[in-house]
């Protein structure tokens, strides 16, 4: 064999050695187990924490709100979709003091108008119109900006939605 | 991390039509259009030295080695945009560690390897031992000790083994012609087999990027070459030159009639994403397409060169329309990248809206970077030139038998 | 005789280096061999194999599912990353579609277009749509982002190099970087919520049941109660992504 390519050959054996070794450290585990990933990337991603505790959780204490919703268009509503994620909430209120509540653990009461908007404004596209041109809608509509638009003359704030319409039934 | 937001708030007042949420921020940026522009180099720049090694070209002999030494000097630097734009360049290593089989990028780190060790590497070695054992003698210093290592301890200067040296070279770069294809073509590949993208989705992307390569990489050797030896005060072989040239003549016809045929066949069948290319490419890219790339870039030098295979001006005025040619083409193929990168991520994968590309002169992503990256390679080059110097080659030996 | 010590020296050095070397590839074969799987069959079996359903007819806009989302997961507030989001469709009488998203549909919709130009309207809401056959799975270099053998497409953020070589491969924009990982993120399906027999958030706040999740493996649960019982589209299906995101009511106009 040439002289050339011997060193050569020493060079590039040396060359694959050092990445086969590197190989060897530097590839997880788990790789390759189910497919060509990380299997273990799938048990991160199912320890991540959760933040919204279901309606079934808030059902467990407020039995008065179960009632309320029972007589009204909202009883198959979310409780988090209006009050937000409530985890946390779930579990530890049992726990709480009901004089001195924590602010860290209370939940949204959105009552402003906006609120209600978000599912109640006139909005074409909520209205679906069947063969027969009956217009159907999932839900009753309202023109936000008309609909019983009164302002108090001292704070010049707008009269909200739940001064007339009881949230939990409408 | 608020000045990245405040920017973006910007791009959205610019968005016109509807695009996807996501679809604000541009992600493959003035980085990722360098990357496929310093690979097509470095392919053009060896497939211009392999015409004289293996189809000996003679006249471009003044031109081989320093083809050679400037595709090595833009292959080292070619990585480095990549790994810079990375989210977690840290993690580059993972390419070669866990290659995705399905993935063309993850060819990318054993071509490069390849490219760079095999072809490159061992071609230069091959070519220049000799003239390394021999400087040995008299090199004192930084040189001497970088000479040692280089020759991997070889001293054998035997008739039997330069003749080695010589066989080893042109098989070399007999295997480094498809290696060369192979190192540009991919890039290609990573774009064309988008299906996502229609403005990047096409089975001539491959071949139109190894084309417009080899035009930049004949067209840098060409600059390259007349900036050197005016350095080195001396006259450029105006032969050399026009042999270059003629070859950018012949693919710079190729590539143009390969791009003009996407187009076409794009505007003829004129299928679903048609509306929104139309408005893309008359719109937001109209300067960059159809003044850099397609009028300065393209269309002047072709009209150029096509003069001049009827009417040579004086050899002075030659060179000097040369020079101004192969700035005018490199200008060029720089936007026909930008053209495919950043235009195909300028219009919403919905096809009703664009977004709008702002960058920053400095950060990590910035024109300055950019730039950075782009000159880089020349240092390197004026490294190699002082560490291998062609013109200072020892004569070739008579072969004896 | 110094060149014999010589060569005898040079091969010494080589058979090492060999012996070392092959040691190394010895112990490389011994660990697991990196199979290549191709989702494209429906696992049978008793794996669960998640789909989604989405009933346009349903769904008026609210923007519960877009902010549950970015509630539930640590996705950033800023208006340029979404997990899902709404979009309202426009058709006007002349025929021209606007579409609209404003912060992802979180906070609801306006109409701004006057109820006598308007042709037809509607909202269809986005998410990932876990494909089968996924173009970014295909495309990631190294092997971060994958399907599981439930059926859920992840992302592995401890692996994912940040390239976007997915973000620029998915044909429905659900994909973005994170500004601050610097790695892709996306819809999980809440992954974390599912293994506990829990409701995606997007699912759980949803107020006309537009969404509806469910195992394509079980013939008697919702979700393909709802395929079976009405007549469902993908979004680009010419694509062959094989999403798994079952619409109702597609309109031609999305896209």
């Amino acid at each position: 064999m040439p002289d050339q390519i011997k060193r050569l050959l020493v060079a590039f054996v040396i060359f694959l050695a050092i990445f086969l070794l590197a190989r060897f450290l530097l590839i997880p585990e788990s790789f390759g187990e189910l497919g060509h990933y990380r299997a273990e990337a799938i048990d991160d991603v199912s320890a991540y924490p959760l933040k919204h505790a279901g309606s079934e959780a808030c059902k467990e204490c407020h039995n008065d709100v179960v009632e309320e919703l029972s007589y009204g268009f909202h009883a198959d509503l979310a409780c988090e979709g209006c009050h937000g994620p409530a985890l946390r909430h779930a579990m530890y209120s049992e726990m709480a003091d009901p004089e001195n509540y924590p602010d860290s653990l209370k939940l949204l009461r959105p009552v402003e108008r906006e609120t209600c908007a978000r599912c109640h404004d006139l909005n074409a596209s909520r209205v679906k119109i069947t063969g027969d041109s009956t217009d159907i809608s999932m839900v009753h509509m309202v023109n936000v900006n008309e609909h019983n638009h009164f302002v108090f003359d001292e704070t010049n704030e707008i009269i909200r939605c739940v001064e007339c319409h009881f949230s939990h039934s409408p | 991390m608020e000045h990245h937001f405040q920017r973006l708030y910007e791009v959205l007042t610019q968005v016109q039509g509807y695009i996807y949420p996501n679809e604000v921020e541009l992600y493959w940026s003035v980085l990722i259009v360098l990357y496929p522009y310093i690979t097509g180099l470095v392919a053009g720049a060896f497939i211009l030295a392999s015409l004289e090694r293996v189809f000996n070209v003679k006249v471009l002999k003044p031109t081989y080695h320093l083809a050679l030494l400037t595709a090595l000097a833009f292959l080292l630097i070619a990585v480095m945009p990549l790994v810079s734009h990375l989210g977690k360049p840290l993690r580059a290593f993972e390419i070669m560690m866990t290659p995705n089989p399905t993935s063309a990028m993850a060819i990318f780190g054993f071509i490069y390897l390849w490219y760079l060790m095999v072809v490159l590497l061992l071609e230069i070695w091959f070519d220049y031992r000799r003239d390394m054992i021999l400087w040995l003698q008299t090199a004192k210093g930084f040189k001497r000790f970088l000479y040692q290592v280089l020759t991997l301890g070889s001293r054998d200067l035997s008739p039997k083994a330069l003749r080695f040296d010589d066989k080893a070279g042109y098989i070399i770069t007999i295997i480094g012609i498809p290696s060369a294809f192979l190192l540009h073509g991919y890039v290609g590949f990573i774009f064309g087999s988008i299906k996502a993208n229609p403005w990047w989705s096409s089975v001539l992307m491959p071949v139109i990027f190894l084309f417009s390569a080899m035009v930049s990489g004949i067209a840098l050797v060409m600059m390259v070459y007349m900036v050197v030896s005016k350095i080195r005060k001396i006259t450029s072989d105006i032969n050399a030159l026009d042999t270059i040239a003629k070859f950018l003549f012949y693919i710079l016809i190729m590539d143009f009639a390969l791009e003009a045929l996407d187009q076409v066949h794009r505007i003829y069948e004129a299928e679903e994403s048609f509306d929104i290319l139309h408005l893309l490419v008359n719109g937001k890219l109209f300067m960059s397409m159809f003044i850099f790339q397609i009028f300065l870039g393209t269309l002047v030098p072709l009209a150029t060169l096509a003069v001049f295979q009827f009417y040579k001006p004086v050899e002075k005025i030659r060179r000097t329309i040369y020079f101004i040619i192969s700035v005018l083409v490199l200008f060029g193929i720089f936007f026909m990248r930008w053209n495919v990168v950043i235009g195909g991520q300028l219009f919403s994968k919905s096809f009703y809206g664009f977004t709008a590309y702002k960058n920053q002169f400095i950060g990590a992503e910035g024109y300055l970077m950019a730039w950075f990256w782009f000159l880089v390679p020349f240092a390197i080059l004026a490294f190699l030139l002082w560490l291998l110097p062609p013109w200072k080659k020892h004569e070739e030996l008579e072969a004896q038998e | 005789m110094k060149r014999n010590e010589e060569k005898s020296n040079r091969r010494t050095f080589l058979k090492t280096g060999v012996a070392i070397a092959g040691g190394v590839v010895a112990a490389t074969l011994v660990k697991p061999f990196t199979g290549v799987v191709l989702a494209t069959e429906k696992p049978s079996g008793d794996h669960p194999w998640y789909g989604i359903g989405i009933d346009i007819e349903k769904c008026i806009g609210c923007g519960n599912c877009a902010s549950a989302c970015k509630m539930e997961n640590p996705v950033p507030a800023e208006p340029f990353y979404f997990r899902n989001w709404v979009e309202q469709y426009t058709v006007k009488n002349d025929g021209t579609v606007k579409v609209e998203s404003p912060n992802g549909g979180i906070g609801g919709f306006k109409q701004t277009i006057p109820d006598e130009e308007i042709f037809k309207s509607f909202f269809v809401p986005k998410m990932c749509n876990h494909c089968a056959k996924s173009p970014c799975s295909q495309v990631c270099p190294v092997g971060a982002t994958f399907e599981t053998p439930d059926g859920v497409n992840l992302i592995d953020k401890s692996y994912c190099i940040g390239c976007g070589y997915c973000i620029q491969a998915c044909p429905y924009g659900c994909r973005y970087m994170h500004p601050t990982e610097k790695v892709v993120d996306k819809c999980t399906l809440c992954y974390h919520r599912i293994k506990k027999g829990l409701l995606p958030a997007c699912f759980e706040v949803c107020p006309t049941n537009a969404r509806i999740f469910g195992d394509l493996n079980d013939p008697g649960s919702d979700l393909v109660l709802f395929i079976k019982d009405h007549s469902c589209r993908f979004l680009k299906p010419h694509l062959n992504t094989v999403p798994k995101l079952y619409y109702n009511a597609l309109e031609e106009e999305v896209r």
